[in-house]
């Protein structure tokens, strides 16, 4: 009972504050033209990676010159940011600006923690058209936008040149040919592909054989079909049947890029950022890429993105929406796309010369038109956990492909319907 | 003591006169005692006990960190405890870890007093190098362990050199990984015991050991007809203190495997965290989850009180 009457007491405050804000807003006492704003706003980034945390630094230092009446102090989060996120909403006390990942949408926005960024979109002049509609939608609920993606990335096949080359092989075009090629690479301690026990790569097998994770209304879990097990059993044939695959860790690598670096694995499936890390870590190994072979159904790549939104408690909203718009406008991503840590989310961006003239690059690019992205819904992290224990049991012989499955869809029906 | 303040008294106010009657510098120095404790049981009230009493009232609720509302559930949360698949697996892996560690570590740490307790050459070395472990965060030392239990790491480069070639993840397994804990922690916590038991054996009288030297007894005999049972008050509280912390294991597992694989390492504090920062609505789960484990850590502490008996006659 005292819960409910404090938290009644907190919306009234809020809406309170909200109302006041608005009605400053609207009365033209607020700011109209872009200079006039002021306010300083609190901005969360995850900094889990010191290079990323830095560009993010330069770019809000951008800001502030641009936008001088406008102070932005950033707060870098370097691990675990939705369980810090989450704490600071709940003891009322999260930052203005923020990262909103999937998964932070997934809870924060049911709950009205975020700000709803249309209104201020049409006032400060941001189009939805400006980004690759796919990337818009997973920060919609209910005909609102809670966040403006900021950037994405994709899933394509990376492989050794070096290695192929001197097994005398040619780049793969299909599945079988890079089956045979893992095969003939497999030697001693070096594999010739490394598929980790993770639903963020084997879920792209899944669409590609035309399963889905979840029914159409999001309510149950069906990756148990006929469907699904045929993906799992593909995926999975690399390591048991023909041991040409191993996890990253059995390869002595912290995930399949560093096997790839390590030369561990001479194929691995992942992202845009195995590029700037390849250069920074390993500069010396010569690699190609090729978009995901078509699978027996269709054309399949997850999609992973992340945006910037703001606080539904913010007393800055202009201010933070002509943040959220710097950062996910042209001269940020352009800056973002020759870092090489993630692709553009505008469409205007798709020509740019960073992309068209680095075939790595391009491959990524145009991988997002056949990929789904990659979230399930505000129970999303025990959906993965029982993708996760239903490969992982796989791929250590712990269990058949039926049964893993069939247990992981229980356990994910369970969190689905509140247990 | 009263004479020295009665002169001073009389100089003074009624009122403090009447103070002076009910025992002058006792009231002062019961004044200071509770200025001395005060800051500890602020402390106290503020964040365990209210933090505490706040936690069972959350265990009746559906309770989200994000939401406005959150209803009374009577049992339900902890009902549901007794299906839920995690907190069973989760209670398996703490209770067999809790056995193995304090069994190991209480050993451990009673053969190393001895051994430190005997007039070996370089014994403050050893005690220094020995303690060392204790002193690192386990945060620390379970990032080093990392690379000693990585497939090319240093476990497996001294097994290569005994001539064992293996290259197995010792934390990617489903059978390895506890066990690799296990060590880790038994590792890390018996000096600190080693401490406790050392000091008590400085305690027990020599005379004892003389006697029973007359008498002819072997030194395994003086170890177990002397030492062990004057050792028992110190023994409950290493066993007990073991227990606690073996139940509420939760940095290692959280950095090193993060409960996995397949819920290999889950503990139930690990359980708890996840309840409570990852899965969003599962606040009132995770508050029951706790309460359970205080319960049971309690219970377990009394049945060691009963089962090593405390009463000690020299």
């Amino acid at each position: 009972m005292r819960s409910m009457r404090l938290g009644l007491a907190l919306a009234a405050v809020g809406s309170v504050l909200l109302a006041a804000c608005g009605g400053g807003n609207n009365a033209g006492g607020g700011a109209t033209n872009e200079a006039d704003v002021t306010g300083t706003i609190r901005a969360a980034n995850w900094g889990g990676n010191p290079t990323e945390n830095s560009l993010v630094k330069k770019y809000e230092a951008d800001f502030m010159a641009k936008y001088p009446k406008i102070k932005v102090t950033q707060e870098e989060i370097p691990d675990h940011f939705e369980d810090k996120i989450k704490t600071e909403m709940s003891a009322n006390n999260e930052p203005d600006a923020m990262y909103v990942s999937t998964a932070l949408m997934n809870f924060a926005a049911p709950n009205g923690r975020l700000l709803d960024l249309n209104p201020l979109m049409s006032k400060w002049g941001v189009s939805a058209d400006e980004f690759i509609p796919t990337l818009m939608t997973p920060w919609q609920l209910s005909g609102k936008q809670y966040a403006l993606p900021k950037d994405f990335g994709d899933l394509v096949l990376f492989y050794n040149k070096s290695m192929f080359t001197a097994a005398g092989l040619q780049a793969p075009t299909s599945w079988d040919d890079i089956k045979s090629a893992a095969k003939t690479l497999t030697k001693g301690s070096v594999k010739g592909l490394s598929l980790p026990a993770d639903a963020a790569r084997f879920d792209a097998f899944l669409f590609g054989y035309g399963g889905q994770v979840l029914s159409s209304d999001k309510n149950k879990a069906v990756f148990n079909d006929q469907k699904s097990q045929d993906a799992l059993t593909f995926y999975s044939s690399f390591q048991l049947q023909d041991k040409s695959s191993d996890l990253p860790d059995k390869l002595g690598a912290t995930w399949p890029g560093d096997a790839f670096g390590k030369q561990k694995a001479a194929m691995v499936i992942e992202g845009g950022w195995l590029i700037p890390y390849m250069h920074d870590t390993y500069p010396s190994v010569s690699y190609g890429s090729i978009k995901l072979p078509k699978f027996p159904v269709k054309e399949s790549s997850l999609l992973f993105t992340n945006g910037w939104g703001c606080s539904a408690k913010t007393k800055n909203q202009d201010a933070c929406m002509l943040f959220v718009k710097y950062m996910t406008g042209k001269v940020v991503q352009q800056q973002v796309l020759q870092s090489g840590f993630a692709l553009p989310s505008r469409k205007d961006l798709g020509t740019d010369p960073a992309i068209t003239s680095n075939p790595d690059v391009k491959n990524l690019f145009d991988s997002a038109s056949f990929a789904t992205a990659w979230t399930f819904g505000p129970h999303e992290s025990k959906i993965n956990d029982a993708q996760n224990n239903a490969i992982q049991s796989v791929l250590l012989g712990k269990s058949d492909v039926k049964s893993a499955l069939d247990k992981a869809v229980a356990d994910a029906n369970s969190a689905l319907s509140g247990g | 003591m009263a004479v020295s303040v009665a002169p001073k008294a009389s100089a003074a106010t009624a009122k403090v006169n009447r103070r002076s009657k009910g025992g002058g510098m006792a009231i002062a120095q019961r004044r200071a005692g509770l200025l001395f404790v005060t800051p500890y049981i602020l402390f106290f009230l503020l964040l365990q006990l209210a933090a505490f009493a706040f936690a069972i009232w959350v265990s009746f609720h559906h309770y989200d960190l994000l939401a406005l509302d959150n209803p009374f559930v009577g049992l339900r949360n902890y009902a549901r405890l007794t299906v839920n698949e995690d907190f069973l697996i989760a209670l398996r892996n703490t209770t067999e870890y809790a056995v193995v560690v304090v069994i190991l570590q209480t050993a451990f740490a009673l053969l190393l007093a001895v051994l430190l307790n005997s007039k070996i050459k370089g014994r403050n070395f050893f005690r220094t190098t020995w303690y060392t472990p204790s002193v690192a965060s386990s945060v620390v030392i379970s990032m080093i362990f990392l690379y000693v239990y990585h497939p090319t790491g240093l476990l497996n480069s001294i097994l290569g050199l005994v001539g064992i070639h293996t290259t197995e993840a010792y934390l990617q397994s489903t059978t390895w990984a506890l066990p690799a804990i296990m060590f880790l922690n038994v590792w890390t916590t018996a000096p600190t015991f080693m401490l406790m038991f050392l000091a008590a054996l400085q305690d027990i009288p020599k005379e004892i050991y003389e006697a029973s030297s007359v008498d002819g007894a072997s030194a395994a005999r003086k170890l177990f007809s002397i030492t062990i049972p004057l050792l028992r008050p110190i023994i409950f509280l290493v066993v007990s203190l073991g227990i606690i912390g073996a139940f509420q294991i939760f940095d290692q597992a959280f950095i090193m495997t993060k409960g996995g694989p397949l819920k290999a390492t889950l503990t139930v504090a690990l359980l708890i965290y996840d309840n409570l920062f990852v899965d969003t609505g599962a606040v009132g789960v995770a508050c029951a989850e706790a309460i359970v484990l205080g319960i049971i850590i309690f219970a377990l502490t009394l049945i060691s009180r009963r089962v090593i008996d405390t009463k000690i006659e020299y």
